[in-house]
């Protein structure tokens, strides 16, 4: 009796371990899923709406609000919503002028940041993704 | 008359009494039953590691696929059907099942793919078509496990939504150059 328990017990542990590390994976899956459109996004975004008012990639610097939302990633099996918290803003990379010299191009080079905060199970998890455009 | 009684001795210590053989077949009963529901416990999680298949596995192979086939081209179009895709029929924003990839080869000529939903007995094909030197076409299967997906041209980006065979949908970006 004690054997069938114990055998029991360690099978239910391990299906439970495979099941856990399975939970992982779909949420790595659904969070690169949407980093690919934020990436795509970004690149594809024309810089007059990036740096115009209301921007989706708000410029920090310039103390304007980070665009803050709740983003659907996804359906699990059996249709339960995922959903996640992204956070878009860009910051200036343009060089000092000095370290250029004088005469250089009037250059605009933003490096447009998205960091998504999603759930696995009760840990909290960043993930992020940064582009640079240039003007 | 000894004798009578040594082997009367005998024949008892042969056999198991009524209680005995009552508490090993009880034994037995609950062994085998906690076995049983054992591997029907196994089975059940089995299954739903089964219906978490698409997710983990599936769908990681098809985004790689797909986002560097929708990295490479230069501009895209979609369309409601296949038919539509091929015909150069006029191309819609959202729900589409077919997308047309225009490429730019290294000679500077543009060259056409077409990535289409198409349906099976269960669920759709997503496959991937192209024309060759000598017009014959040839298409091969991304994935033929999807109930279902559909094109979007949204905010300029290319997306594709796939849906699983258990109600998953996941989305994929690309297409930005």
């Amino acid at each position: 009796m004690w054997l069938a328990a114990m055998l029991a017990l360690l099978l239910m542990r391990a299906s439970l371990l495979a099941l856990d590390s399975n939970q992982w994976t779909i949420m790595q899956t659904l969070t690169d899923a949407y980093m690919t459109r934020e990436s795509a996004l970004a690149n594809r975004l024309p810089v007059a709406d990036l740096t115009a008012a209301g921007s989706p990639w708000p410029d920090v610097a310039a103390n304007e609000a980070r665009f803050e939302g709740v983003v659907s990633l996804g359906r699990l099996a059996g249709g339960t919503e995922v959903n996640g918290r992204i956070v878009r803003f860009r910051v200036n990379s343009a060089p000092e002028d000095e370290a250029l010299g004088a005469g250089a191009p009037d250059l605009a080079i933003w490096r447009l940041h998205s960091v998504l905060t999603y759930q696995v199970g009760e840990h909290t998890y960043v993930k992020s993704r940064a582009v640079l455009r240039t003007q | 008359m000894k004798t009578v009684a040594m082997s009367s001795r005998r024949a008892r210590r042969a056999g198991f009494t009524l209680l005995e053989l009552s508490t090993a077949m009880g034994l037995m009963l609950i062994l085998g039953s906690s076995l049983v529901a054992m591997l029907q416990q196994h089975v059940t999680f089995m299954g739903l590691a089964q219906r978490q298949s698409f997710l983990a596995d599936e769908a990681p192979k098809i985004g790689n696929l797909v986002g560097r086939i929708f990295g490479q081209a230069d501009h895209f179009l979609v369309y409601d059907t296949h038919d539509a895709a091929v015909a150069g029929a006029t191309p819609v924003l959202a729900g589409g099942r077919a997308v047309r990839l225009y490429f730019r080869a290294a000679d500077q000529s543009t060259e056409i793919r077409i990535v289409s939903v198409q349906p099976l007995a269960s669920g759709v094909d997503l496959r991937f078509h192209h024309t060759q030197a000598d017009g014959s076409q040839v298409s091969w299967s991304i994935c033929d496990r999807l109930s279902d997906a559909t094109f979007a041209a949204d905010q300029g980006i290319l997306t594709i939504t796939l849906n699983g065979p258990n109600g998953e949908e996941i989305t994929y970006g690309g297409g930005a150059r």
